[in-house]
């Protein structure tokens, strides 16, 4: 599996390559060009994934609860946190019918996209792609905090550490060192009373998602959240309720944030364009630099 | 334009307030780094950049960019004629550089680590970020190697000369004087690619912002048309900073070049209002031009800031009068910056539940920097030879 990833990423990278140089102008013309695609969802099925059932979930905020203390002992309280804040990383929306006597609840935390438009903003690889377990991480060692990956996440999830001298970038990272590597699953889905969490590989929770549906065509919307949105995500959602009702982004798409700005800047892949552009702007400017300080001199 | 009794700053009253700013913005910045950026500013998790980004970086670096152009003209273009517009034009392009990179390291949550940006195995090339900060870097460099041959021009007897390592670059520079030209030369043709190369990238940054950027502004044309305001900006910016130092030094001033320039920045305005509308009308957009409430008002004052400032520009021609250039020139950059605070702040929705408005402090920071560059700007025009020889 391993193996098959890096020759992957190396086919990648020529691709890349040959791209920059060939696609530029075409890129130019809006021309649709993947330059720089992450492994399309199919590849991603052995990802670590979590399904939300929405009609499952009773709002207790176990989940929420749970993940704050493991992930951040030192924040710990029995809040109940109405949405994401840089003291929680996962909270749990309420969003009220019509007739306000009934609602659906929504977890919200990072998705963990296939393709993320935050990793692709970070102008210094802190935030990354664990290869193995499709987590989106942010590692604070390198850092610089400009939060550019806050503007381009497109479901608004990570956090910054507004009121502190010293902050740092906060966002669920699956519990990656603390109880995925401890107890093999999320804080989230460990304690979850009703089922409406449950924990897997990406293909195996895509799989089951569609048979819940199937079975029961009138209880949900005909659609996994997360198959295919944004590029796919490795956090996938079924629901009783239309999506766009359900505070995820409108107008979002199937492809990733991230190609538009990709495709745009591979005409600097390798560095190519702009050092012929050097040298063709170089001719003119030695010619007529010179003919400017002749010029000078003379007068 | 007979007053004698001499420009605004000259009074101490103008120069002891924007001095009260610099001081006053010292504060702001030592309680931003010693208690963090939440108490000092407005941003929030919806809105993680506010003016600190969009007008000390995105709108100043845009009104840096006439050393840039006159570069394109003199350099590319072969009209020396212009030469004697370039040095107050490169000096303008170093003072807004410089404090654009000074308000990104204030900006930066985790300015230390700001290092790593350096070090090429972190380089994240599909970032535009990355692009955008390498860029701004090398050129603000670029700027002042630039600026050397007045240090060198101004000669042993200056006060500048005083300070050792500038003293002994430029007697370096005087031992070796073809040489120092050819790197010249690089240092120009640099200085004319990278702010091509990252002034576009300020346009497509925003680009990733796909489900928060109003579509009035979210569009695959953001950097061409990032790129072609700066250039009706940075020429308008050109006109003003000539007209204001001769103002400043009580000299004649430079209107016949001035008028020159008029018609290419009147036709690259026309080109971009033509690009605005292209995109907004093959991407299906028109009915957003009436339909978006307030946002719908910002995008006509934009556009209509633009298009005013184009026919006076187009009128100069006819005209002499340097106020006439002035006030063209004004409605040109007022409309270009606000198309910049546009994509980064106004245009941008991130949810109904987040809402920015800058907070005093922020403000007072932003007034700051603005006042610091005018004061140094002021001082540097007194002590070095900026201006051309007077007559022709």
């Amino acid at each position: 599996m391993k193996d098959k990833t890096s020759k992957n990423q190396v086919l990648l990278k020529r691709q890349d390559f040959l791209k920059g140089m060939v696609a530029a102008p075409l890129v130019i013309a809006g021309l649709p060009n993947s330059a720089g695609a992450k492994p399309s969802a199919s590849d991603a099925g052995n990802n670590v994934s979590y399904l939300f059932d929405s009609t499952k979930c009773i709002g207790c905020r176990s989940c929420t609860s749970a993940c704050n203390q493991i992930n951040d002992a030192e924040l710990f309280s029995h809040d109940r946190p109405l949405d994401l804040s840089e003291r929680s990383r996962t909270a749990i929306r309420v969003f009220l019918d019509d007739t306000k006597d009934k609602g659906t609840f929504i977890k919200r935390q990072c998705m963990h996209c296939l393709h993320p438009a935050c990793v692709s903003a970070c102008p210094v690889k802190a935030m990354r792609i664990d290869e193995k377990t499709g987590i989106v991480y942010n590692d604070p060692s390198v850092c610089i905090g400009c939060r550019y990956c806050m503007v381009a996440c497109p479901f608004d999830i990570i956090q910054f550490e507004w009121d502190k001298k010293f902050p740092k970038i906060i966002k669920c990272t699956m519990c990656k060192e603390t109880n995925l590597k401890t107890r093999g699953i999320t804080a989230c889905v460990d304690v979850c009373p009703s089922g409406a969490l449950i924990f897997g590989t990406r293909k195996k929770l895509l799989a089951e998602a569609k048979k819940r549906i199937k079975k029961n065509p009138k209880k949900y919307v005909p659609k996994v959240y997360g198959e295919k949105d944004g590029g796919g995500t490795n956090i996938l959602y079924i629901a009783g309720k239309d999506f766009d009702e359900l505070g995820f982004p409108k107008n979002l798409g199937d492809e990733s944030p991230a190609v538009i700005t990709e495709s745009i800047q591979a005409i600097y892949s390798w560095f190519i364009a702009p050092v012929v552009a050097f040298f063709l702007l170089f001719i003119p400017v030695s010619k007529n630099f010179k003919k400017v300080a002749g010029e000078e001199n003379e007068g | 334009m007979k007053k004698s009794e001499g420009s605004l700053a000259q009074q101490p009253l103008f120069g002891k307030i924007a001095l009260a700013f610099v001081l006053l913005g010292l504060i702001i910045f030592l309680i931003r780094f010693f208690i963090g950026l939440g108490p000092t500013t407005n941003m929030s998790a919806g809105f993680p950049w506010g003016i600190w980004i969009a007008i000390d970086v995105v709108v100043g670096t845009a009104i840096g960019t006439g050393g840039f152009l006159m570069a394109i003209l003199i350099y590319v273009f072969n009209k020396g004629s212009y030469h004697p517009l370039i040095r107050s034009a490169v000096m303008t392009s170093a003072f807004g550089y410089s404090i654009a990179g000074l308000s990104v390291i204030i900006d930066l949550g985790r300015w230390w680590n700001f290092y790593t940006l350096l070090l090429p195995w972190r380089w994240n090339t599909h970032s535009v970020l990355f692009e955008v900060a390498i860029c701004i870097l090398a050129y603000t460099i670029v700027l002042w190697l630039e600026f050397t041959p007045v240090l060198h021009e101004k000669g042993e007897d200056s006060g500048i000369m005083k300070i050792g390592f500038i003293k002994s670059i430029v007697n370096k520079l005087n031992e070796k004087k073809d040489g120092a030209n050819k790197l010249l030369i690089v240092v120009i043709t640099l200085g004319i690619l990278l702010p091509i190369m990252h002034q576009s990238s300020l346009g497509t940054m925003m680009a990733i912002a796909k489900t928060k950027l109003h579509p009035l502004w979210h569009t695959p044309f953001l950097p061409i048309l990032f790129l072609i305001s700066i250039g009706f900006m940075g020429y308008s910016v050109v006109a003003i900073e000539a007209l204001y130092s001769s103002f400043y030094l009580k000299r004649k001033y430079e209107v016949t070049m001035l008028r020159n320039l008029a018609p290419l920045t009147a036709a690259l305005a026309v080109i971009w209002i033509a690009i605005r509308f292209f995109s907004l009308l093959s991407e299906g957009k028109a009915g957003l031009m009436s339909s978006s409430g307030t946002l719908s008002t910002y995008f006509w004052l934009e556009i209509i800031a633009v298009i005013i400032g184009t026919i006076l520009m187009i009128a100069v021609k006819f005209s002499s009068s340097p106020r006439f250039i002035f006030i063209s020139a004004l409605f040109l950059i007022f409309g270009a910056s606000l198309y910049r605070i546009n994509v980064y702040i106004i245009g941008y929705n991130p949810g109904s539940n987040y809402n920015y408005v800058p907070s005093v402090m922020e403000t007072m920071g932003t007034f700051a920097l603005i006042s610091a560059e005018f004061l140094l700007y002021l001082l540097f025009l007194r002590v070095l030879p900026i201006l051309p020889a007077e007559h022709k």
